[in-house]
């Protein structure tokens, strides 16, 4: 290696500024603490092995997140890969919320929430509890959530990157939103 | 010929699909047929849009702080 020590403290000064950015972002998408912390630093290294192709065009932030977020959808490639595929087409009937015939079983319905939208005071309590409810989720289901509505992939990009067929795409979400929707319901406390 | 009067599991599986991309106009119809006499399912359309919401601004919601413990190891690891 022959990062110069200039590199060195450039690259330890965007992580002072930067860590915590970082970090949220990989505990967000990636569901174990330790995991997260090792990603940010081989973030961090690779920044430091790749600085000269940093060429100042975009913030030093947006930078190193995207180098981040490639190695989460590595991460994420491979749990998908696990998950085999005949799996995939059971999950459509895990969990269901919905009788033989497709009402609503009781016991499930939904029930109304505190209020129509999320006002300022209850806001970071919901998003605590959306946090933990997207840690519920199973693994696949909270891949396939998280690269929808918080990168706001375009849903062809995601099912190539993680091989998976649209219908098994739309099983994923449908089921990611119901149990969402459910867990929020139940530990949102002030309803 | 398509059934017109489509089931709830139909219902939330059309109503999550329409926030990625436009159902066709027999879906909408059936969609919005549906909705219009089923409370349970209008009221998970109202929520599912709320998710949606907040989901999208989660990055920004949650300022965590990464450990001191990571935060040296990772530092030591730059100056190797």
């Amino acid at each position: 290696m022959t990062e110069t020590n200039d590199t060195k403290k450039i690259i330890s000064d965007l992580f002072h500024q930067h860590a915590d950015l970082l970090y949220n972002y990989a505990i967000t998408r990636i569901n174990d603490l330790q995991q997260a912390e090792d990603l940010v630093q081989e973030t961090f290294i690779s920044a430091l092995k790749n600085y000269e192709n940093f060429k100042g065009e975009s913030k030093a932030s947006t930078w190193l997140i995207a180098i981040l977020k490639n190695k989460i959808i590595d991460i994420y490639r491979k749990k998908v890969r696990e998950f085999k595929q005949e799996s995939l087409d059971t999950l459509a009937f895990t969990d269901n919320y919905f009788d033989e015939k497709g009402h609503w079983k009781k016991g499930s319905y939904p029930g109304p929430w505190k209020s129509d939208a999320i006002d300022e005071q209850d806001r970071d309590e919901f998003y605590k509890i959306l946090q933990k409810c997207l840690s519920r989720l199973k693994e696949i289901q909270r891949i396939a959530f998280v690269m929808k509505h918080l990168d706001d992939a375009e849903t062809e990009e995601i099912c190539k990157e993680l091989e998976i067929t649209a219908s098994n795409y739309w099983v994923l979400i449908h089921r990611a939103k119901l149990q969402l929707r459910d867990c929020l319901e139940k530990n949102w406390i002030n309803v | 010929m398509k059934k017109v009067m489509i089931s709830c599991e139909e219902a939330t599986a059309m109503v999550v699909k329409k926030h990625s991309e436009p159902l066709t106009f027999s879906d909408r119809l059936r969609l919005w047929m549906h909705l219009a006499i089923c409370k349970l399912c209008a009221l998970f359309a109202k929520q599912s849009q709320i998710i949606d919401e907040a989901a999208a601004s989660l990055d920004e919601s949650i300022p965590a702080k990464m450990p001191e413990s990571a935060r040296a190891r990772i530092l030591q690891e730059l100056q190797k």
